[in-house]
């Protein structure tokens, strides 16, 4: 099945934009309905091209497509900045954002020339590939995060569908914005702990 | 409840794998083994005179010029572009099924500016002539068609896929320089008369970012594509690409690894199951030496990164293999500067090269004081040389031509010279054609025969062995 890989990057592009609008103090403040409103006129604006391409558009050509991974993380980030609860317990979440920091400082240094090992060509359909990919999210959904485990399988189920305009499983899987944000996230993270044991 | 959610959980973990390895099963694997251009039977070529240089009474005959009744084959010289006043760069050629020749190059106010169009022109063997520029490409056709922002296109390189298609691949950027680079390609059915909605290859995990093309492409047994291209961002390596006969992308294999700085591949291929690579280098070892290295098992493997003897001054080499192994290569034969191109020849597999003849010489004049007046008086006779049309061409026209090379080869106040990005093929009938940047205004076309080739192999006995 081959879907239309404008559209499902575009969506997501427009759904960072729009997750990061709804965390600003003003619009937080805002009742659900006036909410739903300002969600709803920014996408229009995000959507209509202008000179042949959308602001969305603009924004993609710098961004590039954002991974399955990252649009699973900003749909709970909008949904909590909308209705005010949180669908996944951070410690779940705090779990799944460890991994991505590990498997990023792993992949990206060998995936952009560090030796002649390309991990990035493993996603080209590698089985062995797959199968660890497979043995880590049973472990995660079990024993360790489920989040983890249900971004790996959305992002395998997109990558056979042909999701994006990628024909690589790590593009599915992880993107430089989510890498840098569970680096941050892990550094506030041992921040807190740090000052909480302090204080105690 | 934990445990629902994490039996749930499990159970979407299976049916997304079961998906996913459904389709990594039936996705055939890449197959390796290379696919030799097919050459026509050889025919009794007719063999012309060198044509009689357009030259003032009394002036001595430039050093490179023939005796003119001399039978020394077909070498012939055009510009392939006529815009004047803007940069051109990075030219690639393809065979047209009729036997013409299209080429492809880069053209705007200069390099990286948002007017940079990707043109294209034919030419017609028959007529030794080339015909109008026509724009393939564009910055807003291409940034509607991709829906993102692309801010500047860069070098364009065709293939003819294994359905008899033409396929475009071309750079473009959409923030900073061309290490923001990625490759962007279309079809044409018509033998790029009009061409498909371009469409975008992902190649690299990090924003799709730093992949650029300018090797020539070739096939593999099955039919699939292998696209020379590398990687300049964080660093600088070779890779080749492996495309379906749809265009996607199936494999990709490093070359090297950072820090090599191989950069711009050219695959020469010998055999089914051999060939070489030669690179640009891009590092600071000395002697500044273009790199090589080689494939035993039909492009499966290939051997670690070795010196080639051929200098390399940072810039881009073009080759080919002939039908017999030996090989053919166009390069700056210096370590530094692009002012001299010139022809090599290999008949030991790329071990060892040798000059077969120099295409342009100008490191003459480079650490000449010369002003204005005699600079514009070498780009004139260069022009005139490189291009019948305009050695018999009236005087203003001569002038307009002058006037567009001086805001390049006079750009730094002195005269400066460039030669670059060599494009090598060879057609069906056994000609072959090169194309390469002249001083970045115009796009240089040389072609010449088997017969031309073959008198200089015999001349080349006694040529420089390196």
């Amino acid at each position: 099945m081959q879907l239309n890989t404008d559209l499902t990057g575009l969506f997501g592009v427009t759904l960072a934009i729009v997750a990061l609008l709804v965390r600003l103090p003003r619009v937080q403040a805002l009742p659900l309905r006036q909410k739903a409103g300002l969600t709803a006129a920014a996408i229009v604006v995000l959507s209509i091209p202008l000179w042949g391409v959308s602001a969305a558009g603009c924004v993609r050509g710098m961004t590039g497509d954002l991974s399955v991974s990252t649009v699973v993380l900003l749909t709970l980030a909008l949904l909590r900045s909308m209705f005010g609860y949180a669908l996944v317990e951070e410690s779940n979440r705090q779990g799944m954002l460890k991994a991505i920091a590990v498997i990023a400082l792993l992949f990206y240094p060998f995936a952009l020339g560090f030796s002649t090992f390309d991990p990035y060509r493993l996603g080209y359909g590698n089985l062995w590939f797959m199968a660890a990919l497979l043995v880590l999210a049973g472990w995660a959904s079990l024993r360790y995060s489920m989040l983890l485990a249900l971004c790996i399988a959305l992002a395998v189920a997109a990558w056979s569908m042909g999701w994006y305009e990628s024909p690589n499983l790590w593009d599915y899987l992880l993107d430089p914005w989510l890498a840098l944000y569970a680096f941050a996230a892990q550094i506030k993270y041992r921040i807190a702990r740090r000052r909480e044991e302090a204080h105690a | 409840m934990g445990r629902i959610r994490r039996a749930l959980t499990l159970i979407v973990v299976l049916l997304a794998f079961g998906f996913g390895i459904d389709k990594a099963w039936r996705q055939p694997e890449p197959v390796f083994g290379f696919q030799l251009p097919v050459m026509d039977p050889p025919v009794a070529q007719p063999v012309a005179e060198k044509r009689l240089p357009a030259r003032k009474k009394g002036r001595r005959r430039p050093r490179h010029q023939e005796e003119p009744t001399a039978v020394v084959g077909r070498f012939n010289t055009h510009f392939a572009s006529s815009r004047l006043h803007v940069q051109v760069h990075a030219s690639s050629l393809i065979e047209l099924k009729d036997g013409r020749i299209r080429a492809f190059w880069f053209s705007g106010s200069r390099e990286g500016a948002s007017d940079v169009t990707i043109n294209s022109a034919v030419f017609d063997p028959a007529r030794s002539e080339w015909g109008a520029e026509q724009v393939v490409a564009s910055r807003s056709s291409t940034q509607r068609a991709l829906h993102r922002y692309v801010s500047k296109l860069g070098n364009p390189v065709a293939a003819r896929t294994s359905d008899g298609a033409l396929r475009l691949f071309y750079v473009t950027v959409s923030l900073g320089g061309w290490a923001g680079s990625s490759i962007t390609t279309m079809v044409s059915n018509d033998e790029g008369e009009t061409w498909s909605e371009p469409r975008r290859l992902v190649t690299s995990p990090f924003l799709n970012i730093s992949t650029l093309v300018k090797g020539v492409p070739f096939l593999y047994a099955d039919g699939s594509m292998g696209l020379p291209v590398y990687h300049e961002s964080f660093s600088k390596f070779a890779e080749i690409l492996h495309l379906d006969t749809a265009g996607k992308v199936i494999d990709k294999q490093r070359l090297a690894r950072a820090g090599q700085g191989t950069l711009q591949p050219v695959v020469l291929l010998k055999s089914p199951t051999e060939a070489l690579v030669l690179t640009r280098y891009a590092g600071k070892d000395n002697p500044h030496l273009a790199r090589s290295l080689t494939t035993e098992d039909g492009g499966q493997h290939w051997s670690p990164v070795e010196k080639s003897s051929c200098p390399n001054p940072d810039a881009a080499l073009s080759g080919t293999a002939l039908p017999d192994g030996r090989l053919l290569a166009v390069l700056n034969h210096q370590e530094q500067g692009r002012d001299s191109l010139s022809l090599m020849l290999s008949a030991d597999g790329g071990r060892t090269w040798k000059e077969l003849r120099r295409l342009e010489e100008m490191r003459g004049v480079r650490d000449k004081k010369l002003d204005e007046r005699q600079c514009l008086h070498i780009v004139q006779g260069l022009l005139q040389n490189s291009d019948r049309r305009l050695a018999q061409a009236p005087a203003a026209t001569l002038g307009e031509y002058v006037d567009s090379a001086k805001a390049r080869v006079r750009a730094d106040g002195g005269c400066g010279f460039e030669f670059s990005y060599p494009y090598l093929i060879q057609a069906r009938n056994g000609d072959f054609h090169l194309a390469y940047t002249w001083n970045r205004v115009f796009i240089k076309h040389v072609t010449f025969d088997q017969a031309w080739l073959n008198r200089h192999l015999k001349k080349g006995a006694d040529a420089t062995q390196h």
